[in-house]
């Protein structure tokens, strides 16, 4: 952990509210790439970052510091995520796409890419529209641990202590994870692969 | 038999992957893939899965303005939220210090329970038997009301004064009688359902009447006199006053302690234009001050009040 962000803890920890804006800044990004990953919807995200927040406010002063810090945003982040696609199952709802996910959607990069490049750029804006909906697609509980792994860098047991499980069971679903990632993108993956 | 081996092997393909295996396994990995052409293509091919998610997954990410009007919203939600209670904090650090210590307990007992097999109904035994002893002390806790003082501070503290008519005296020297004291008219007492002024200077007329239990240590610590004692509705008010200024505030919490009961008389607010706040005040700073040790000493040695705690200040006095 930085020696500033401990700093800042620690005065989160006191009841100084301004040194929750720098920690809101570093983690911000991080938290809605991954509640809007899992929840596929963009309210849901912004709920599920809000109330990220508020718990990391709320509950500073539980953090020992025995995991770092962002394990345990990461934690806080994924659960509150995982509740309310739990809440939208429950109801039965289906998530919407919304204006904000078509910011970033693959079909807008393709465009954008065949302006400057079209001949050499084609090929890989398809391929990352296909990449990004074959994730997308997975199963939530495989999902969460490819994102948590591949996206954001996690160790295994990191992502096991963040999803309350063993290792194995995350070492098996991500094993899992990428066999239906690569049934799904047979095309690509057999036209390079080498060993 | 070769087939068992590359499900063995493909077991460990994704760690392989991953660079996360044992030096000895991934030697057996790669002594396999030397051999199992199947077995390189499952590496070749997921390898391949890797670094196209790696290098071609779309992570969404939004606009500035957005984490702008998100950070506006927070702040406000914050603002808005009630401040969390010491009590909560209380209770969710006893939380983590048990659980804590159960892991503790887990780690270091372990192997001695894991041997015997039925490990769960033993900690669940652990529990029991731990809840058995716990809850009698939190029911214990819970009974007791809530004061601002511990209970044999302000007993022993009571008595004392109580005793010592020369303080009393000088109370009353100083114009603090029961003819000169007024109270607030009935409408700005906080909470008429307990208690109102009857107009009546020096008596308050209690709303709903004494429990004989009640009455009884009322009249031990002379605060009902002998003839109100049939309807046990008045209380002397100078006794009242007295009991303010000298043995700490007359509040709903010390009328529990006095009289046992967990029925409120009167509230602690009434008292709010009381002419003796002053020293109810100080009275508190010094006794909090005693507050933390007052369990490892003899309670007789906090009677050791200092005397600028019992003098009186010249508060003027509205008649």
């Amino acid at each position: 952990m930085e020696r500033t962000e401990a700093l800042l803890i620690d005065h989160l920890r006191e009841g100084d509210e301004t040194a929750l804006a720098p920690l809101i800044e570093k983690y911000k990004r991080m938290v809605h790439r991954l509640a809007l990953q899992i929840t596929k919807n963009h309210e849901d995200a912004n709920d599920v970052m809000q109330e990220t927040f508020i718990k990391v406010y709320q509950s500073i002063h539980t953090f020992r510091g025995e995991a770092a810090f962002k394990t345990w945003v990461h934690r806080i982040a994924v659960h509150e995520a995982l509740n309310f696609v739990k809440k939208r199952e429950r109801r039965r709802e289906t998530p919407l796409a919304t204006t904000e996910e078509d910011e970033f959607a693959p079909e807008v990069l393709q465009k954008a890419e065949m302006k400057n490049n079209p001949e050499v750029q084609a090929e890989q804006a398809e391929l990352r529209y296909w990449v990004t909906k074959a994730v997308n697609s997975l199963p939530l509980k495989y999902r969460v641990v490819v994102i948590l792994h591949e996206l954001e860098g996690l160790t295994h047991p990191e992502i096991a202590s963040i999803l309350d499980c063993a290792e194995g069971t995350v070492r098996s679903r991500l094993h899992y994870a990428r066999k239906q990632l690569r049934t799904l993108l047979k095309p690509y993956v057999d036209a390079n692969a080498e060993f | 038999m070769m087939k068992w081996k590359c499900n063995a092997i493909q077991r460990l393909i994704s760690d392989y992957i991953d660079d996360t295996l044992a030096e000895r396994e991934a030697a057996r990995v790669e002594a396999h893939l030397r051999s199992c052409r199947v077995c390189q293509h499952e590496v070749a091919t997921l390898k391949k899965t890797r670094s196209l998610v790696l290098d071609f997954y779309v992570a969404p990410e939004v606009s500035e303005s957005y984490y702008h009007q998100f950070e506006v919203k927070l702040h406000q939600a914050i603002e808005r939220m009630p401040p969390i209670s010491l009590s909560h904090r209380l209770k969710v650090s006893i939380a983590r210090c048990t659980w804590g210590l159960l892991t503790q307990c887990h780690q270091r007992f372990d192997r001695y329970i894991r041997g015997s097999g039925y490990a769960l109904p033993r900690y669940a035994l652990l529990l029991t038997l731990a809840a058995i002893i716990a809850v009698p002390f939190i029911l214990k806790q819970e009974r007791q009301p809530m004061s601002t003082y511990p209970r044999d501070v302000d007993n022993s503290m009571r008595e004392a004064v109580l005793a010592d008519n020369s303080v009393e005296a000088k109370l009353r020297n100083r114009g603090y009688n029961e003819s000169s004291v007024r109270r607030k008219p009935p409408t700005e007492v906080s909470s008429p359902s307990f208690a109102t002024n009857t107009q009546e200077v020096g008596y308050w007329e209690l709303i709903e009447p004494l429990t004989a239990e009640a009455a009884k240590a009322l009249r031990k610590n002379g605060m009902v006199s002998q003839q109100d004692t049939h309807t046990n509705r008045r209380v002397d008010l100078a006794t009242l006053n007295w009991q303010l200024g000298a043995g700490g505030q007359l509040t709903k919490s010390s009328m529990d302690l006095d009289i046992g009961s967990k029925k409120p008389l009167l509230q602690e607010s009434s008292y709010a234009a009381s002419p003796l706040e002053p020293q109810v005040t100080l009275f508190e700073v010094y006794q909090r001050k005693r507050r933390s040790v007052s369990h490892f000493f003899n309670f007789k040695k906090l009677m050791d009040v200092p005397s600028e705690i019992l003098a009186i200040p010249e508060v003027p006095i509205k008649l």
